[in-house]
């Protein structure tokens, strides 16, 4: 390791150590992995108390029903609806109702109508009973017109469609790919966000304390950028780890426990080349939205009142663009953002996922994130040199892009 | 001090640099011998911390060069790190981390090794009677205490040349005192040192030699007693007069620079360099009935004030100019 590089690691070094605390770590992972079993595991277990105390005829819905000849319904078993004939005038029927002995009174008008009436808003229920009347109203309706319930489940089937490959073609890419894809572009921009408080209070408060003059008079700006990022880095890197870890911990639990998760969640079948691909741009896209910020923090007086704080949302835009082209993977546009460094990365994860992307086109876009990275490392060098013994006013951009043109 | 036939350490050559509208540093030139206390001294904004800033390689001088004659660094324009030493007058610490730490980190960047820095931090601050309080954090400490661990950390690789700009403020008298002794051991011990303080009398009890700096410029430079005899400033004589005080025959006296009537009938005579003190003490008899009389050679404080004043009246605009502009 020469002069430069072992200054920068020792910077990156420093900076993990003072601003990586295991012990906040420890706690968002807790917070993390309670917030979601209470979320997914919470929902399904009040759902399965539900269920139980409906099969126990608790919760039960009762409906009188009247004028059932007109439209035979049947309420199913596993739910909570039960019907009974109405054998009584409307107005002891009302008052049963009211008395909490049945639920409501529904009466049915052949076809073209049915009228329900309730003491307490049906709003709970009104969505389980409505299937029950469209399906024995269009059962109704198929007999009246003389019409098999199978020759309409054969209009009403979709065409089905199999898609062959030439030889020359890549196959298409895996859900477990597209679900990584979108994975990649979302703990990339997770990691950036994540990591930028840290980096910002790294630079600005260090020119706060007025510990840069020391520091520089023993090692590069360009050294003391570099271990910045790197150090910055690391500690977003260890964010998201952790907050995987809790993924892992999150669904484990939830398999113990036998509670279901979503089903897209699942990236056995993964192309590791797609895997590494992506992750390689990840990793280009996020060193390089650090360098910026990097540069940015060096201009920055203090951090509470600058205007340049509205940086901080820049990444945002690469991300909707992204979204907006998920469509259109193959459009001109898509590959003109292809080689548009702050959207290459997300763009490029997406049009892999989605079709078919040309190994120089990746390589072309890759190249170009690195190169813009490096050259915003090396502005941020020069900006910081000139910027971090300003004090009191931050330096405008023309003073900015004589230092970079002079630095 | 260094052999006469060694070069200098650092050798510096009619510098400038400009900033905007302002030019900072004008055409400095000076050389720092191996082995003394080299004092720039200068009021603010004279242009000491452009100059050392540039001497560290953190700026670039817009004209003229620096040149070092350190070991493996032959020539260069900046030292390198391990080889030298940098007490900044802008400083500050990491605040939320512990003080062995912060020392042995900013050590690190200078080349030494996590486990000899820690060694001689603990050594250092035992000396400075900061023992047992390594695992502190710096915000703990008071100001004093804070500048002692920033002095520390600045020497801690035992450079061969030490840059200390205001290494006596914020410390009491008897640290400041503490601070001289460690300066002198410092020396002793080959490391070569450009001291900038404000604090004259103590200056002038450790530097070899002294640049005295104005509007970016050197307005005196040499010993101090080549700065008594540059200055023009000879030996002062203080009189204890009983009674009324007439001050017209030793202001008028040719070898008589100032003179001054203090309260409790005091007074201060400045006479000029060279001159003799007899004809001087023979014209104070006429000031008033002398009770005592004292002696002394003019302090550091004295010609300072006296060059930095001079050059300030000189960059005053006349009235004509004030016309012309």
């Amino acid at each position: 390791m020469n002069g430069h590089w072992r200054a920068a690691w020792l910077v990156s070094t420093w900076e993990f150590q003072r601003f990586f605390k295991i012990k906040e770590q420890l706690w968002s992972f807790a917070i993390m992995l309670g917030v979601g079993l209470a979320v997914f595991g919470g929902g399904t277990l009040v759902k399965r108390i539900t269920d139980r105390e409906t099969r126990e005829g608790k919760n039960r819905v009762t409906l009188a029903l009247e004028n059932a000849a007109g439209l035979p319904v049947a309420a199913p078993e596993e739910g909570r609806i039960r019907f009974e004939p109405a054998d009584a005038t409307r107005e002891e029927l009302a008052a049963k109702v009211d008395a909490g002995d049945i639920t409501g009174v529904l009466t049915i008008h052949g076809t073209d109508r049915a009228e329900l009436l309730v003491a307490k808003s049906p709003t709970s229920w009104q969505g389980e009973l409505a299937p029950i009347l469209n399906a024995a109203r269009s059962t109704a309706e198929l007999a009246r017109n003389n019409i098999a319930p199978e020759a309409v489940a054969a209009v009403l089937a979709p065409m089905p469609l199999e898609v062959a490959y030439t030889g020359a073609s890549k196959k298409p890419a895996s859900r477990a790919d597209k679900v990584l894809a979108v994975a990649m572009v979302f703990f990339t921009s997770f990691a950036v966000f994540g990591g930028l408080a840290t980096l910002f209070v790294g630079i600005t408060g260090e020119k706060t304390q007025r510990v840069t003059e020391l520091v520089i008079s023993a090692i590069s700006p360009q050294a003391w950028i570099d271990g910045k990022i790197i150090g910055h880095s690391l500690v977003a890197f260890a964010g998201v780890l952790n907050t995987l870890l809790s993924f892992v911990v999150f669904y484990t639990v939830m398999a113990l426990l036998d509670l279901p998760f979503p089903d897209w969640i699942d990236f056995r079948g993964a192309d590791p080349l797609f895997l590494l691909a992506s992750g390689v741009l990840a990793l280009a896209a996020f060193l390089m939205w650090f360098a910026f910020f990097s540069a940015v923090a060096a201009t920055i007086d203090d951090p509470n009142t600058s205007a340049r704080n509205a940086f901080l949302f820049l990444p945002m835009a690469p991300l909707g663009v992204a979204i907006g082209l998920l469509g259109h993977p193959d459009s001109a546009a898509a590959l003109a953002l292809s080689f548009f460094p702050p959207t290459a990365a997300p763009v490029l994860t997406l049009r892999m996922a989605l079709s078919e992307v040309p190994l120089w086109q990746g390589a072309l876009g890759f190249a170009l994130v690195v190169a813009t990275g490096w050259a915003l490392r090396s502005l941020a060098a020069k900006i910081f040199t000139v910027g971090m013994m300003m004090h009191g006013k931050e330096p405008s951009w023309r003073e900015m892009w004589r230092w970079a043109r002079e630095g | 001090m260094s052999q006469s036939n060694e070069p200098p350490l650092l050798h510096v050559e009619r510098i400038e640099k400009r900033f905007e509208t302002v030019k900072a540093v004008d055409g400095l030139g000076f050389e720092v011998k191996r082995g003394e206390v080299f004092a720039l001294l200068g009021p603010n904004g004279a242009g000491k911390t452009t100059t050392v800033r540039m001497l560290l390689g953190i700026n670039r001088p817009d004209a003229g060069s620096i040149r070092y004659s350190l070991p493996g660094a032959e020539g260069a324009s900046a030292p390198p790190p391990h080889l030298v030493g940098y007490l900044p007058e802008e400083r500050g610490l990491f605040k939320d981390t512990t003080i062995l730490r912060t020392i042995a980190f900013l050590a690190g960047l200078r080349g030494v090794t996590r486990e000899d820095a820690r060694t001689r931090a603990l050594e250092w601050l035992e000396r400075l009677g900061l023992k047992g309080r390594g695992d502190e954090k710096v915000e703990a400490l008071s100001k004093g205490n804070q500048q002692k661990v920033q002095f520390i950390a600045s020497i801690i690789h035992r450079p061969a040349f030490a840059i200390l700009d205001e290494p006596f403020s914020g410390l009491d008298p008897v640290n400041q005192e503490y601070f001289l002794g460690l300066l002198r051991e410092l020396r002793d011990a080959g490391t070569t040192i450009l001291l900038s303080a404000h604090q004259m009398q103590l200056v002038e009890r450790v530097a070899d030699r002294i640049l005295v700096m104005s509007r970016g410029r050197a307005v005196l430079h040499g010993t101090l007693a080549e700065l008594r005899r540059e200055a023009g400033a000879g030996s002062r004589l203080t009189l204890k007069v009983a009674g009324a005080v007439d001050l017209g025959a030793l202001r008028a006296h040719p070898s008589v620079l100032a003179a001054e009537a203090g309260p409790d009938g005091v007074v201060t005579v400045q006479a000029r360099e060279g001159a003799e003190l007899g004809p001087i003490l023979a014209a104070a008899a006429n000031v008033g009935a002398i009770e005592a009389v004292r002696t002394e050679e003019p302090t550091l404080h004295d010609i300072y004030v006296r060059a930095v004043g001079d050059d300030a009246l000189k960059s005053e605009p006349t009235p004509a100019a004030e016309e012309s502009a």
